[in-house]
């Protein structure tokens, strides 16, 4: 396991924090704490340093659903770009 | 014939050690260990007169810091992180130079790359054409020099590898 998920809140609500290198084996981990979440809420990437093609693509299908995206590095904006 | 072959006329080599337990659970035979990396108890020699102009044949000036990467470019390489790191050393003089190119798994990863690098701010030299598995003199009439000659000029070098392995 090379990621660290964490279920806080904000004012805006729950922000979910994704820490490390998010790679295939996190993915139903991230998947199952996304949806365990009642309403909007937000992803933050700040001390996300990288993941893999099943990750990025995790990433990509949240936000598809709604998720925001909070505090991602220039890098990993890339990654969900270049990915697209 | 299953790979690999139990041959007795044949000996099975690994680059690391991570890869020896694999093939032994996998297998049950023995295998030799040949790192494919550096030796790094023994200092690298000085740079000889062959090697002498490295920097200025890749384009560097000869109070350049190199910051070596003496990698393929590929993701599990991290060189994001290598980027970042001469980044915040927040000095021009720092370049950053890769010895390989991305060989052949894609270059998406390559162009993610330089387009960081550009976003960061930081200089990057793609020194694969100019580095080889030998010396040699190319057809266009320009030196090619080995990644040990590469090593010889390096004032850092940088293995931010996001996969680990015990070698």
């Amino acid at each position: 396991m090379s990621v660290r998920i964490r279920n806080t809140r904000d004012f805006s609500g729950t922000v979910l924090r994704v820490d490390g290198y998010l790679t295939a084996e996190d993915v139903d981990e991230l998947d199952r704490e996304y949806c365990s979440v009642q309403g909007a809420s937000v992803l933050d990437l700040t001390d996300l340093q990288s993941a893999d093609a099943e990750g990025v693509r995790c990433l990509q299908r949240l936000i598809s659903l709604g998720a925001e995206i909070r505090g991602s590095s220039h890098y990993i904006a890339l990654l969900l770009e270049d990915e697209r | 014939m299953p790979l690999p072959p139990r041959m007795p006329q044949m000996q099975h080599v690994v680059i690391n050690t991570q890869a020896g337990e694999e093939f032994g659970r996998r297998t049950g035979l023995p295998c030799h260990l040949v790192p494919n990396v550096m030796d790094f108890d023994k200092a690298p020699k000085p740079p000889d007169e062959y090697s002498r102009d490295f920097r200025e044949s890749i384009g560097l000036e000869s109070d350049d810091i190199v910051i070596l990467q003496p990698t393929r470019v590929v993701p599990r390489k991290g060189i994001e992180h290598a980027i970042e790191l001469v980044q915040q050393l927040n000095d021009r003089r720092c370049k950053l130079v890769i010895t390989h190119c991305s060989g052949d798994e894609g270059d998406a990863y390559a162009r993610r790359i330089r387009r960081y690098a550009e976003i960061m701010g930081v200089p990057v030299v793609f020194a694969d054409e100019w580095i080889f598995h030998e010396r040699e003199t190319g057809p266009d009439g320009r030196k090619r020099y080995t990644v040990q000659d590469a090593y010889q000029h390096a004032d850092f070098v940088t293995y931010p590898s996001s996969y680990y392995s015990e070698h």
